[in-house]
């Protein structure tokens, strides 16, 4: 009896506790897990280049920083608001303007709102 | 993002929680809630909608909010349980409509009860006449309680004195053209017996029996998945009478 009575908890809260650890595993799964999808790593790369208006170098590394957004997003569309999400495609769109602009302000305008959105994103 | 994907997922965390706070809150049916309660199961379900489908926020707020509302409702049960006047807090009072076959105007208006609400539940309790009511109670759920006068009460066998069989709970043998085993023991009964009862009424499986009730009686009741019967429509029903 006692047995069975533990049994029905275990099976109530076993789903539970799985749910609560995929819902919060934002942050984890946000980290680099690979070589690709270093996104904090490529827009640091990105600001140093636009920094010395390097825009050849700022594109490529708008690149990978755009491609690892994707794996990242894929990653966590679990735990992610939408709206954030959308907010970091649009603004690494913007990135791209002002990198093909070649205007340094809106880039690091851009990088700087990127970087507070990543923060937030599936916190 | 793949808003389908989310969706799905969202979707099998909302359920299975839902089913789990569901089975933790109890055994109420839905005609025994109070209006606390009902309030309660709106805003879990509400709550479990924006698990769901709400993509501007995370999952993980509106299944604490799930989560918080569900140990809430448990706890307010559970205080309920210790405590009369939180009962009567969280589910209101019984109130008194009818007193000595005497409507009570006032509590009536405090309850917002109108009187045709009144004499539409006396009809579906089968009192017809209001002369035939000596007590009639609003209960915290909403539905009339009525007690008629002594001599509008059906004649009970124990009115005329008359001796009665004790009736109990009969236990369910087979289920579904399975043989429930525990129960069986729990009878004293075996499988060798309930196959000679099954071979009585012409059934060589228990997997022709779609259900087996023993009474407490030792009536064995079998119904066979085979019926032979011709199922009538209503229709055919009405022109028959």
């Amino acid at each position: 009896m006692k047995q069975s009575k533990l049994l029905r908890w275990a099976v109530f809260l076993t789903p539970l506790v799985l749910f609560s650890l995929l819902m919060n595993a934002g942050p984890v799964l946000k980290r680099p897990m690979g070589s690709d999808d270093r996104f904090m790593a490529f827009l640091e790369e990105t600001e140093q280049a636009a920094l010395v208006e390097d825009w050849s170098a700022a594109a490529d590394a708008w690149q990978r920083t755009d491609r690892a957004m994707t794996l990242v997003i894929r990653r966590i569309q679990l735990m992610a608001e939408r709206n954030v999400a959308q907010e970091i495609v649009q603004d690494l769109a913007q990135l791209q303007g002002a990198i093909q602009a070649q205007d340094q302000s809106e880039a690091l305008m851009q990088i700087a709102v990127l970087k507070a959105l990543f923060e937030e994103l599936g916190q | 993002m793949s808003e389908g994907f989310v969706v799905a997922v969202r979707a099998v965390i909302s359920f299975t929680s839902l089913l789990v706070f569901a089975n933790v809150l109890g055994k109420q049916q839905v005609g025994q809630l109070t209006f606390f309660d009902f309030i309660t199961a709106i805003s879990i379900g509400n709550l479990a909608g924006a698990l769901t489908a709400d993509f501007d926020s995370r999952a993980w707020p509106h299944f604490v909010g799930l989560g918080l509302w569900a140990l809430m409702a448990l706890g307010a049960q559970w205080i309920a349980l210790k405590s009369r006047w939180w009962a009567r807090l969280l589910g209101g009072e019984p109130t008194i409509l009818i007193q000595n076959g005497h409507i009570l105007e006032q509590n009536m208006r405090a309850s917002r009860y109108r009187y045709d609400d009144l004499l539409m539940q006396l009809r579906e309790r089968g009192v017809f006449d209001l002369a035939e009511v000596e007590f009639a109670v609003l209960e915290t759920n909403g539905q009339l309680s009525v007690l008629k006068r002594s001599q509008y009460q059906p004649v009970t066998p124990h009115d005329l004195g008359m001796p009665t069989q004790y009736k109990g709970l009969g236990t369910m043998l087979i289920h579904d053209g399975t043989v429930l085993k525990r129960d069986l023991a729990e009878v004293n009964l075996s499988e060798s017996w309930l196959n000679a009862e099954l071979d009585k009424r012409g059934i060589r499986s228990p997997e022709e029996v779609s259900l087996a009730i023993l009474s407490t009686t030792g009536s064995l009741f079998v119904d066979r998945y085979e019926d032979h019967v011709q199922p009538a429509s209503i229709d055919d029903e009405l022109k028959v009478h």
